[in-house]
């Protein structure tokens, strides 16, 4: 980094003393940066000190070191012209850069290599270059550098007089250079906006452009770019008719002309000038001004200069009726036409050739660009596809885990009724069980131990009879209880008007019984389920409700049996029913399943009616 | 009188026979039916005191058997069982008497008196079960509002509003209302409401 620093001072000798520096890597940037120094000043020097960096680069052998000196020596010939040498020392930097690791500097390297190729005449090859660059500093985001792109693709252009295109480049340029800050960049692509409008005819925009630059060049005292500005203003405001103006701005583009000595400039100046002069048959102040243009043309070698020195004096000689003075001069001008001609053919053919080649590679870029543009849409819809397949995959099984879970939730759920229904059979069976043998077993021994006591009057085989009486009372009710005889042998209707005799016995309640089925006998599981169910409902109905009075009403149609019970008790609190500790309303719930049945509650503080609904099993 | 005593229990049948000895005479017991229809065939009684819960058979249709082999013969029910219907039946297929085994000395003299003069007997437990009440049809409080709105040719539904009950419980009572007319059509129902004085 010092290096750089020392660089951007342009201390020269602060690098002259690293270059005695220990340090190898210092060394081979202070000669470098020397190199680069010295590349207009001095190229042959500056050569000197970039292939002493390269050596030295060589032996510690570090590849970047290496190109930034092979890059600067490569400048050194381009400074001097020399482009086939340049283009071997920058393809030699380009192949030593890594374009992962510094993209930028591989980006420079391209550019410079449209550079060479455009002055080497292979424009097709220098846009190719100017391409590659620009996508780099693109993805890069280095503005500046993508600018001085866009100048060089629009210098291509413009050589290759596609005007419109030019200035399309030469325009983005000049935003980007403003978005940077780059005053001088803008300006300057200003000043060449200036002269291109001038190809186009268009003087308006020609002048505006050149006058944004002079205005900046001259507050800036950037001296050496107003010339050039400053004619193309004057050669505008000359077609414009604006002699005074276009007079003014050649005498100022002169000055400075003839202040730097770029004489090939200045003889165009002096000649355009001069015109002026002449149309305003100034003719003495004009002839003065073609013959040092002539002069400076000659010297140059610039033919065209010459032959249009010659034009202006033969239309001034015959301004002034010197015929054969004109004639003279028109010979002249022809002579030199003929060779310009020749050679403008030579040139206008390459031109052409150069053309075409470089519309064939801008088609193939073009084309190649589209394929790429295809082949990403390509990508893209192929990615979304996957990716939808993907999601149709996941939510077409997550829609089968799904079905499955739920499957098998039922088969648990049904599983579960299954074995609820087993376990409250067996228990209903065993239950009648119990109920015949306390019939048939316990309340016989009772019923006879009961006789042979009944034999005497004695007071104690009183006493004896009157609890073997209760015994044989309390073993009836606990059979009954256990399970009713004649729910078994007569059905649900009678069995429930039993149940309802028993329970008026011992609780001031009324028990309607409405059998509207014609005693239907349904299966032993179905009836026990019904009996239970109701004796469930109508202890709760007494219990919780207090209500006074059941209506249960039996029906049969289509198949299906109906069961409803109504009682004028208490609202019926279902929630708290179902959270209830007590079983009851789980084997209640239970005994529904059994029968697949479905129930409902109405409920209002008038009282509740309970139906339920099932198709019955064929007995 | 001529007994006869068949209960599948021994020891039962014993018991009955010392509470009846000497005054009345017990010509044979039996602990299987079979026996006893065989013996019927060929020998006279006048009185069968059978059990109703037997393991192949029951009293009931021991009684109708018996009576089909000597039609003049009376038959009296001794059963653990007080399940009204099963008396009920009991009585429907011709008994003389139901007692229940508790049953006390005097009350089976009682009961033997009164069947010996053709007169049936029914232990006092029975005969108070067998007063039934009116099988007079009788609707519940919300039965008549929803007839007298089914009358007003309402709907299931403006039924259900009304009376702020489920549509399918509406549903149940308009066809157990039908059931109960013994209708199938609204003028059956208006009938049924008009003998009954239950129309709005």
């Amino acid at each position: 980094m010092p290096a750089y620093t020392y660089a951007q001072t342009g201390d020269i000798d602060s690098l002259k003393s690293l270059v005695r520096s220990d340090n190898k890597i210092l060394q081979i940037q202070a000669y470098t940066e020397l190199c680069w120094e010295y590349k207009f000043r001095n190229a042959d020097s500056a050569r000197t000190f970039g292939k002493k960096a390269i050596e030295l680069a060589e032996q510690i052998n570090n590849d970047s070191l290496r190109a930034n000196a092979l890059h600067a020596v490569g400048i050194t010939y381009q400074a001097q012209g020399d482009y086939k040498e340049a283009l071997v020392y920058e393809s030699q930097t380009l192949a030593l850069r890594d374009s992962e690791k510094q993209p930028i500097k591989v980006a420079d390297s391209y550019n410079n290599l449209g550079i060479i190729q455009d002055e080497l005449g292979n424009q097709a090859e220098a846009l190719a270059y100017y391409d590659k660059a620009r996508r780099i500093y693109e993805k890069q985001k280095a503005l500046e550098k993508l600018a001085g792109v866009w100048v060089n693709i629009g210098i291509v252009h413009k050589a290759q007089k596609e005007y419109a295109k030019a200035i399309t480049y030469y325009k983005l340029a000049v935003d980007l250079y403003r978005t940077t800050g780059n005053q001088f960049g803008a300006a300057a692509c200003q000043s060449n906006l200036g002269s291109i409008y001038l190809y186009l005819k268009k003087y308006d925009s020609s002048l505006l452009y050149s006058q944004i630059a002079i205005a900046y060049f001259e507050e800036q005292k950037i001296r050496q770019f107003l010339p050039i500005a400053l004619s193309n203003a004057a050669i505008a405001h000359d077609t414009l008719k604006n002699y005074t103006q276009a007079i003014d701005y050649f005498k100022r583009a002169i000055q400075i002309q003839r202040e730097f000595q770029s004489n090939k400039e200045l003889s165009f100046s002096l000649i355009h000038l001069a015109g002026i002069y002449a149309k305003q048959k100034l003719y003495g102040d004009a002839k003065k001004l073609v013959d040092e243009a002539y002069t400076l043309a000659k010297a140059s070698g610039i033919k065209e200069q010459q032959m249009q020195a010659f034009h202006l004096l033969a239309s001034i000689a015959e301004a002034q009726h010197d015929y054969k003075a004109s004639l003279g001069f028109i010979k002249q001008a022809e002579t030199l036409e003929d060779s310009i001609f020749q050679l403008e053919k030579t040139k206008q053919i390459a031109t052409i050739e150069t053309q075409y080649e470089t519309e064939k590679k801008e088609q193939l870029l073009r084309e190649q660009q589209l394929k790429l543009t295809q082949n990403q849409y390509l990508l893209i819809f192929l990615i979304i596809l996957f990716f939808l397949l993907i999601l149709v995959v996941f939510l077409w099984r997550k829609k089968i885990t799904i079905e499955t879970r739920q499957v098998q939730a039922e088969r648990e759920k049904q599983f579960q009724i299954q074995l609820t229904s087993a376990l409250i059979q067996s228990q209903e069976k065993e239950r009648s069980r119990v109920a015949k043998d306390l019939h048939d077993g316990l309340g016989q021994y009772i019923s006879s131990v009961k006789m042979i006591i009944n034999q005497s009057e004695d007071s104690v085989q009183k006493q004896a009879d009157i609890i073997l009486n209760e015994m044989h009372q309390e073993i009836r009710k606990i059979s009954f209880n256990m399970m009713p005889t004649s729910l078994q042998l007569f059905g649900l209707g009678k069995a429930l008007q039993e149940l309802s005799d028993r329970i008026k016995q011992t609780i001031r309640i009324t028990i309607h019984i409405n059998d509207l089925t014609d005693a239907k006998r349904l299966t032993e599981e179905e009836e026990t389920a019904l009996y239970r169910i109701i004796q469930e409902w109508i202890n709760n109905s007494i219990k919780h409700a207090n209500a006074n009075e059941i209506f249960i009403t039996l029906s049969f149609e289509d198949g299906k049996y109906n069961l409803m019970i109504e009682d004028n008790g208490k609202e019926f609190q279902i929630e708290k029913a179902k959270k209830s500790n007590g079983n009851g309303w789980k084997n209640m719930i239970s005994r529904i399943q059994m029968v697949q049945g479905q129930f409902n509650v109405d409920s209002s503080p008038a009282g509740t009616t309970f139906t339920l609904e099932f198709f019955v099993k064929e007995v | 009188m001529k007994i006869a005593l068949l209960d599948d229990h021994r020891i039962v049948v014993e018991g009955i026979r010392n509470l009846l000895e000497p005054q009345h005479e017990v010509v044979s017991i039996f602990t299987e039916a079979n026996q006893l229809l065989r013996f019927l065939h060929s020998n006279e009684i006048d009185l069968l005191i059978t059990d109703y819960q037997m393991p192949d058979t029951n009293g009931i249709e021991v009684c109708k058997q018996a009576k089909a082999i000597q039609p003049l013969l009376k038959v009296l029910l001794l059963s653990m069982h007080d399940e009204t219907p099963i008396v009920q039946q009991a009585i429907q297929a011709g008994v003389n008497g139901f007692l229940i085994k508790s049953v006390s000395r005097q009350e089976l003299a009682l009961a033997l008196e009164k069947i010996s003069k053709g007169l049936n007997y029914y232990s006092a437990e029975i005969s108070k079960k067998l007063i039934q009440e009116d099988s007079l049809i009788k609707l519940s409080e919300r039965e008549f509002q929803v007839l007298q709105l089914i009358l007003k040719e309402k709907s299931n539904k403006q039924i259900a509003d009304t009376l702020f009950l489920s549509e399918r419980t509406v549903e149940t009572y308009r066809k157990n209302l039908y059931k109960k007319a013994n209708a199938t059509t609204l003028v059956g129902l208006v009938k049924f409401g008009y003998e009954h004085h239950l129309m709005p």
